[in-house]
């Protein structure tokens, strides 16, 4: 808690930069970090999303349940990221901004991206049905796309 | 916001027998009744048998200017609300708010396209919510001397500060004027209104009073701002500076949001204002989870600096993840995450 407010001691006057950008575009990005609680092994994932160029909004927040593996919590960021950027997009919509490419959620997991675009049934990830499903529809209704990016 | 210690030399009366003896203050108090006459806010009326009164007070602030110096002397009837009984007094309060993910979304696209942002303000502005259910009201204490009106009850026409439905009332009046000048309400966000005509669009999103005008259509814009004064009493419109205590400023490079203001008011709070600054909200390697032999600490402020965290990262997403994790906390904490 200090250590927040430290922090901030040191970046007073940090705050939120909206600049054009010249693009037009909604974009999120995913991460998620798996078992990162000692105690209960819950994973903790976050996303962030930019309209055209800028930061509008971000989350992150430990899940709810247990993650069996490191794909597994990715999936479950990634299925409130896709619910994120929809619901920017109806927003967008409501205010006539239409937008003709997919929107772009960018992951770094690969296991998690292969699991959203196949549509066979691992053993390992069954469990995760209700997310899977939702994000394939997404997916096949060209909602959005997820490009792979290298983590640091 | 400066606080009481800062404002001693002006005296903040107790009661309001107390402000009538000073005429700065008997003229917030006249302003005030005044405006709720005006808003027919109640009707005076024999208390009927079987029904009870809830209390009223009068509240006295100082509202300053930018600059610390004084800008109004300010006088409120507030309703007790506290005292009033769920589904006797009222029942159904909830009244939905802007969220700040909108507000950033319409900034972006704002910048974006250089379209103008505004800013209204409703003055009083829950006296004009109308109430539904029928509420009774002692007399205002200024009041209670005068004979001829000894025996009477103010029976509330409007909602008033203080009782549980007046947000509610408040937004429901004013949904109901936007819908009125053709807005349709956003499905996506309740506070925000839009109209779309000749192609062009308004957007409008309201948080209790305050109010943010955006879009690609002066005329309309124009217009509605003349609709809305017509409705209600309107401080003059201009430019959008502040939107719940965030500073928003517009230069050659874009829109910048922060909450400059906030953070030496958090530090001084917490005694930090000397410490030595970190370069990272958090240590990389921290741990999470519940460990024995922690020593429990004072539960209250830790859940109120955690609530300040919170709403300061509505412009700092740098320490998101940092306020996620003490915010796990909040119900059994212990003195080491407090040091973390």
């Amino acid at each position: 808690m200090n250590r927040i407010l430290r922090y901030l001691k040191g970046t007073p006057g940090k705050g939120l930069l909206f600049s054009k950008h010249g693009v037009s575009s909604i974009e999120g990005y995913t991460d998620a970090n798996w078992a990162g609680d000692q105690t209960t092994r819950k994973s903790t994932s976050g996303y962030f999303t930019f309209v055209n160029g800028n930061l509008v909004t971000w989350h992150s927040k430990k899940q709810k349940v247990v993650a069996r593996s490191s794909a597994e919590a990715e999936f479950r960021g990634m299925a409130h990221g896709v619910c994120e950027l929809l619901w920017i997009q109806r927003v967008l919509t409501e205010l006539g901004i239409h937008y003709t490419d997919p929107m772009t959620l960018h992951c770094d997991n690969k296991a998690a991206i292969f699991i959203a675009h196949n549509p066979v049934q691992h053993d390992r990830t069954k469990h995760v049905e209700i997310n899977r499903h939702f994000i394939k529809e997404k997916l096949d209704q060209k909602l959005i796309q997820f490009p792979f990016v290298q983590s640091a | 916001m400066l606080t009481v210690n800062q404002l001693s030399n002006i005296s903040i009366p107790s009661n309001v027998q107390e402000a009538l003896t000073d005429p700065a203050w008997a003229n917030a108090v006249n302003e005030e009744m005044q405006a709720l006459q005006k808003n027919s806010t109640w009707e005076l009326v024999s208390l009927p048998e079987g029904k009870k009164t809830i209390g009223c007070r009068w509240v006295f602030t100082v509202k300053l200017k930018t600059d610390g110096s004084i800008d109004r002397y300010k006088a409120r009837l507030v309703a007790k609300g506290y005292t009033q009984k769920y589904d006797m007094d009222y029942t159904e309060t909830f009244a939905p708010v802007a969220k700040l993910d909108t507000i950033r979304i319409l900034i972006s696209i704002a910048t974006n396209r250089e379209w103008p942002l505004k800013q209204f303000d409703v003055k009083n502005t829950f006296l004009n919510g109308d109430l539904e259910e029928e509420v009774y009201m002692d007399l205002p204490p200024s009041m209670q001397c005068k004979s001829e009106t000894r025996s009477k009850v103010c029976c509330l026409k409007k909602s008033l500060y203080g009782l549980k439905q007046s947000p509610r009332a408040w937004f429901g009046r004013f949904s109901s004027a936007m819908t009125a000048f053709n807005y349709k309400q956003s499905n996506a966000n309740h506070t925000l209104f839009i109209k779309h005509q000749n192609g062009k669009v308004t957007a409008f999103i309201v948080y209790v009073n305050d109010m943010v005008l955006t879009g690609d259509d002066p005329e309309e814009m124009q217009l509605l701002q003349e609709h809305l004064a017509a409705a209600f009493e309107m401080k003059s419109p201009g430019q959008l500076r502040y939107f719940l205590g965030n500073e928003v400023t517009r230069s050659a490079h874009g829109i910048s949001m922060s909450q400059r203001k906030y953070m030496p008011n958090l530090l001084t709070e917490t005694g930090m204002l000397a410490c030595k600054p970190a370069s990272t909200p958090m240590d990389i390697n921290h741990k999470l989870g519940v460990f024995p032999n922690q020593v429990p600490t004072d539960m209250g402020r830790y859940q109120q600096l955690v609530g300040q965290l919170i709403y300061l990262s509505h412009t700092r997403p740098d320490i998101a993840y940092a306020v996620s994790v003490v915010s796990q906390f909040m119900h059994d904490l212990a003195k080491n995450i407090c040091r973390q």
